[in-house]
C-alpha cells in the first residue's frame, strides 16, 4: 500500500490439485507456477469445470495443493490480519451474523481484532459498500447484490491483502453484479489485491491481466489487449480462439476494426468504447 | 405429445373467443404458499393482464425478486393461481376442481434454472424415458424423439448409456435441456438458461430456440437478465417490478423508454448505453426520432458508420430529452459508497418523456424498493396496527428479550404443571395459560399452526378412534353393533390434548427466540464446562447452524418438488411424491444439500472460524435484569398454584 513496488502478492509454486472421484483420482489442477504481484487485478477465466474455482480455493488455502506449495509474502502490520479473503458464488450460505452489522463483525471476532477497534472498522466497512442505513436489518431482507456487498464489507473490514472473488457475481443482475465490481475497484484504488473469477467476460472490463484456463491448464496469460484483440498478422483474438464471445462493448470494437475503423485506446467497455468512437472526429 | 392433438378451439363452454391462439393471462394474481411468516402477505404476481401469441419468443426481465421466475412457473401451470386465469388458446391451464388440463399441461416444456442439478438416474437413457413417461409413447417413437433431441443440441448418442455423474456441467446441462426438448414440448419456458452456462453452449441454444419458435401455435418464453443475448432474439419483452407488469411490448418500444430501465433498476442493455453516451458526446451518432436502436454489434457498427449527415437537430425530442436524463441517472447510480437506499432514489431520471411514461410503480414504492422489507423493519408496523396493539407490543417484546434462559426454566415450569393436570378444569387452565401465552407473544399464528398441525391430527384420529366402540356377535366375526362412546374419546383427548400444549408453548420458545440469543444463551449456560476443557462455544455455534439449516432444507425441498412435477406432468397436489418419483426427488435433494454443506463449512473456515476460538469479547452478554427474576417468579408461582389444582 505504501509504495507501488512490483513485490509480489501470492506465488504459486508447481501447484496442483486432485481429488479423489470414481476410479481413482482425477487431477483438477495441473502443475501451475503462478505470481501474482501486489496491487495487481487479476481475472481468471474458464468454463466449467476449467478448475478456475480450484485455484481460488488454493490461493485461499481452503484446499491443501497436492504438489506444490503456495507462497504469501510477509506482511507488515498486525499479525491477526488475514492475508486473503475470499467471496463465494451463493451469498445466501454465507450470511452468518443474525443482522448486517453482525454478520460484518463476525470475521473481526474470529479473527480476534482488538475489541476497541471492531465497531469501528465494521462500520466503516458497511459505509464504504452502503450498506450503513441496513445496519441493523436482518441479512434475509436483502437482495442478492446486498447480500454480496455485505460479504465484501466483511472481507475488508479485516483489510486483506488480497481479496478473492469466486464467481461472486454470477447470481446477480447486471445492476447488482456493476455495484459489487464498483466495490472491488475502489478497493483495487486503496491497494489490494484483487483476483477475480468469472465465466463472464463483461465482468473483465477492470482487469489488468486474465488468465484463462482449460481442464486445469493455463491457455492464456496476459493483458486484456491481447486477450480480445487480434495482434497484428493474427486471424482472430485468443479469447475467440478458446471459444469465449467478447462482450458487447469488444464485439462491436471488432466489428468496427473490420471495417477499417481505428480505436484507440482499444475500449474494453461500452464507455472506452463511446470516448474512443467520439474522438473520431 | 403430438401437434396434432392440441386442444382444438371448437371446445364449447369456453368463454375465451374459439380463434384465438398464444397465451393469455387475465389479471393473474399469485400469493405465497404456507410458507409466509404471518402478517398480511404480499402477493408475489399482482394483476398481470398480457397476451403472448404463438410464433414468438417473448422475454421476461427484471430484477431479483421482481417475480419473473413466479411468473414463468405460473404459465407452466406449477403455481396455483389466486385469482385470475392463464388461457392456451381457448383453454383455461386449471380447470374447475383446481385441476390442470391435462393436455396442455403435457405441451409445455419448461426448463429450470441450473438444469444440470436435477439429474438423477443412473443413465441418461433413463432420465429421458422418465420425462417420456407421460406421453405414453410406443419404444420406437420414444427411441425417435431422443435421438432427435440429441442431435438437436449436438450431443453424442453414446452418450445415452452413461451416468450424468462422469458428465462435464456443461454436457449436463445439455442433456436437461434435450430431455425436456424430446417431449416435443408446443410451448417451451426457460428461467435463466444463460447463467452460468458454458461460453460454448450459448450457440447451441440459441439455435433451438430459433427451432422452436416456428412450433406450430407454440412460442418461446424465456426468463433472463442477460439482455444482450435475447433482446437482438426477442420478438416481446415483458418488464416486471415488484411483481406487477411495468411494461410490454416490443423489443424496440421499450428501447425508446431509457427510464424504464433504470426505474425497475435492471439496467440498461449495452446498445441503449452506448447510444445515450454518443448522443451525450454530441457526435450525432446518437438516434434520433423513431430510428430504431440497433440491437447486434453488425447493426451497431453500420448504424455508427452510416450517414454522418444527421446531425442532431431539434432539441424539443422527446426522445433525446429522455436520454439526457438517463445520463444523470446513471452517474447518480454509479456513485459508490453513498448511501443504498438514496441512490436508487437517484436512478429516477428527470425529463419530461419519463415522467410522462413513470410505470405503475409510485415514487413511493421506489424508494423503498432496493431492500422491500428494510424499509417495513424500520419504520415498525404500519400505523393501524400499532395503535391498536401497543400493549400488547410491550409484552410482545418483552418475550423477544427475555434472557432465553429465563425463558426456559419458565417453560419447563409450566409444562411441568401442565403434565400434572388430570382434571377438566387443569386442563382448561392449561389452555387458557397456553392461549394467552401465545396472543401476548403476538407470534402469528401460522407459524405455531405449522408445526404443531401433523399432532393436531394425531390428537382428532386417535380420539376418534378410541370412542369407537365395536360389539361382536357371540359366534361370529361380523360387528353386531357399531357405536361411539365419549367416554375413552374424552379420556383419551384430555391425555393428548396436554401434550399438544406442551408443544405449543415448545415452538413458542422457539419462534421468540432467535438463532444467535438461543447460541448466546447455550454459552453462557455451559461455559462452566469450559474450565474442564471442554469447546462450548463450537457446540452451541453448530447447533445455531443447524437451526439456519432447515429452513434451506425446506427451501430446497420446495424447489425439488417444483421440478418433479414439471417433469412427471403430475396432477397430484403440490407436495405429495409418488413412489416412483422418489428417487428424482431425493437424489438431487441430496446432492444440492451435500454442496449447500460443503460451501458452509468452506465459508467458515474462509471467515477465521476456529474450533477453538481466541478471543469472544464480541459479544455481549445478555443481561440477567430483575425483569428475568419477576418472570422466574411469575413461573414458580404459576407453577405452585397449577399443583394445587391438580392435587
Amino acid at each position: 500500500m505504501e509504495n507501488k513496488m512490483k513485490a509480489s502478492s501470492i506465488d504459486l509454486q508447481g501447484v496442483s490439485y486432485a481429488a479423489a472421484a470414481a476410479g481413482g483420482t482425477k487431477t483438477l489442477l495441473q502443475e501451475t507456477d503462478m505470481h501474482i504481484p501486489k496491487g495487481q487485478w487479476l481475472a481468471i477465466v474458464g468454463a466449467n469445470g476449467s478448475g478456475k474455482s480450484t485455484l481460488a480455493k488454493l490461493m485461499a488455502k481452503l484446499y491443501p495443493a497436492t504438489t506444490g506449495t503456495v507462497v504469501y509474502s510477509n506482511q507488515p502490520g498486525a499479525s491477526y490480519r488475514p492475508f486473503v479473503q475470499i467471496i463465494f458464488q451463493n451469498p445466501d450460505v454465507q450470511m452468518m451474523g443474525e443482522t448486517v452489522y453482525e454478520d460484518v463483525r463476525f470475521g473481526l471476532d474470529n479473527y480476534g481484532f482488538p475489541s476497541g477497534e471492531i465497531h469501528g472498522l465494521a462500520m466503516n466497512a458497511l459505509d464504504k459498500v452502503g450498506l450503513t442505513a441496513l445496519a441493523d436489518a436482518s441479512p434475509a431482507v436483502l437482495s442478492g447484490g446486498q447480500k454480496q456487498l455485505l460479504q465484501a464489507a466483511g472481507c475488508l473490514a479485516v483489510q486483506p491483502e488480497v481479496l478473492i472473488f469466486d464467481e461472486a457475481a454470477s447470481m446477480l443482475d447486471p445492476m447488482s453484479r456493476q455495484r459489487l465490481l464498483q466495490a472491488a475497484r475502489s478497493l483495487h484504488v486503496e491497494g489490494t489485491t484483487i483476483v477475480w473469477i468469472t465465466q463472464l467476460l463483461d465482468e473483465l472490463e477492470a482487469s489488468e491481466r486474465i488468465v484463462a484456463l482449460e481442464s486445469g491448464a493455463i491457455v492464456f496469460d496476459g493483458s486484456r489487449e491481447t486477450f480480445f484483440y487480434p495482434r497484428s498478422g493474427e486471424v482472430g483474438s485468443a479469447c475467440e480462439r478458446l471459444g469465449f464471445s467478447p462482450p458487447y462493448a469488444v464485439q462491436l470494437a471488432l466489428e468496427l476494426m473490420k471495417r477499417g475503423r481505428r480505436l484507440h485506446p482499444l475500449p474494453f467497455s461500452i464507455e472506452e468504447l463511446g470516448k474512443a468512437v467520439s474522438a473520431w472526429e | 405429445m403430438n401437434r396434432e392433438t392440441l386442444p382444438t378451439a371448437s371446445a364449447a363452454g369456453q368463454q375465451a373467443p374459439a380463434d384465438r391462439t398464444g397465451v393469455a393471462l387475465e389479471d393473474v394474481w399469485v400469493y405465497p404458499g404456507d410458507q409466509g411468516k404471518g402478517q398480511a402477505a404480499k402477493p408475489l404476481l399482482q394483476s398481470i393482464r398480457c397476451r403472448i401469441e404463438p410464433n414468438t419468443i417473448t422475454l421476461i426481465a427484471g430484477t431479483a425478486g421482481s417475480g419473473k421466475t413466479t411468473l414463468l412457473q405460473t404459465i407452466a401451470g406449477l403455481m396455483p393461481l389466486s385469482r385470475g386465469a392463464v388461457r392456451y388458446g381457448a383453454h383455461s391451464l386449471w380447470e374447475d376442481g383446481n385441476r390442470l388440463h391435462a393436455l396442455l399441461h403435457r405441451s409445455i416444456g419448461i426448463v429450470f434454472q441450473y438444469p444440470e442439478r436435477q439429474l438423477f438416474a443412473d443413465s441418461i437413457e433413463k432420465e429421458f424415458r422418465y420425462s417420456l413417461r407421460p406421453y405414453r409413447l410406443s419404444k420406437a417413437v420414444q427411441a425417435e424423439r431422443i435421438d432427435g433431441a440429441l442431435r438437436q443440441m449436438g450431443l453424442p448418442t453414446d452418450i445415452l448409456s452413461e451416468s450424468f455423474l462422469t458428465l462435464s456441467d456443461g454436457q449436463k446441462r445439455k442433456v436437461a435441456l434435450a430431455t425436456t426438448l424430446a417431449t416435443r414440448p408446443t410451448w417451451l419456458l426457460l428461467d435463466e438458461p444463460t447463467a452460468g452456462i458454458d461460453p460454448q453452449g450459448v450457440g447451441p441454444l440459441l439455435r433451438c430456440l430459433k427451432q422452436q419458435k416456428e412450433a406450430a401455435d407454440g412460442g418461446v418464453i424465456v426468463v433472463s437478465h442477460d439482455l444482450d443475448t435475447f433482446l437482438p432474439l426477442a420478438d416481446r419483452v415483458l418488464i416486471l417490478h415488484n411483481g406487477a407488469l411495468a411494461a410490454a411490448g416490443t423489443p424496440q418500444e421499450l428501447l425508446a423508454r431509457p427510464e424504464l430501465w433504470l426505474e425497475t433498476e435492471i439496467g440498461l442493455p449495452s446498445a441503449l448505453q452506448l447510444m445515450a453516451q454518443l448522443r451525450e458526446a454530441g457526435t450525432g451518432m446518437g438516434i434520433e426520432g423513431t430510428e430504431d436502436v440497433p440491437l447486434t454489434a453488425e447493426a451497431m457498427a453500420d448504424r455508427i458508420l452510416g450517414p454522418r449527415e444527421r446531425e442532431s437537430h431539434g432539441t424539443a425530442n422527446p426522445k433525446t430529452a429522455a436520454f439526457d436524463g438517463v445520463r444523470k441517472a446513471e452517474s447518480g447510480t454509479g456513485a459508490f459508497g453513498g448511501d443504498y437506499a438514496a441512490e436508487s432514489g437517484t436512478a429516477v431520471p428527470s425529463g419530461d418523456y419519463a415522467t410522462e411514461h413513470r410505470t405503475a410503480t409510485s415514487g413511493e414504492e421506489h424508494a423503498a424498493e432496493s431492500p422491500p422489507e428494510a424499509s417495513i423493519l424500520a419504520a415498525g408496523t404500519s400505523e393501524a396496527k400499532q395503535a391498536g396493539a401497543a400493549r400488547m407490543g410491550a409484552a410482545a417484546q418483552l418475550l423477544q428479550q427475555l434472557h432465553p434462559s429465563a425463558k426456559w426454566i419458565v417453560y419447563v415450569l409450566l409444562t411441568a404443571a401442565i403434565l400434572m393436570q388430570h382434571s377438566w378444569a387443569g386442563i382448561g387452565v392449561s389452555a387458557l395459560l397456553t392461549g394467552s401465552l401465545i396472543i401476548l407473544s403476538g407470534v402469528a399464528y401460522r407459524s405455531l399452526l405449522r408445526p404443531a398441525k401433523p399432532f393436531l391430527y394425531f390428537i382428532v384420529i386417535s380420539t376418534v378412534v378410541s370412542g369407537i366402540t365395536i360389539i361382536f356377535a357371540s359366534d361370529s366375526w361380523l360387528p353386531e353393533r357399531i357405536y361411539f362412546s365419549t367416554a375413552p374419546a374424552s379420556k383419551t383427548f384430555e391425555l393428548l390434548v396436554r401434550f399438544l400444549f406442551v408443544m405449543l408453548l415448545g415452538i413458542l420458545l422457539a419462534v421468540t427466540t432467535g438463532a444467535k440469543r438461543m447460541q448466546m444463551a447455550l454459552e453462557q449456560a455451559l461455559s462452566f464446562l469450559e474450565r474442564f476443557g471442554i469447546p462450548v462455544a463450537p457446540f452451541a455455534f453448530a447447533a445455531t447452524l443447524l437451526m439456519r439449516f432447515l429452513p434451506r432444507l425446506l427451501q430446497e425441498m420446495d424447489r425439488m418438488l417444483i421440478i418433479v412435477q414439471a417433469r412427471g406432468k403430475s396432477q397430484a397436489k403440490k407436495g405429495s411424491l409418488r413412489l416412483r418419483e422418489i428417487p428424482v426427488f431425493l437424489i438431487p435433494f441430496l446432492l444440492s444439500m451435500m454442496k449447500y454443506a460443503e460451501d458452509l463449512s468452506l465459508t467458515l473456515e474462509a471467515r477465521g472460524y476456529q474450533l477453538k476460538r481466541l478471543r469472544r469479547e464480541g459479544m455481549a452478554r445478555l443481561p440477567w435484569t430483575r425483569r428475568e427474576w419477576i418472570c422466574i417468579a411469575a413461573g414458580v408461582l404459576l407453577f405452585a398454584v397449577l399443583y394445587m389444582w391438580a392435587l
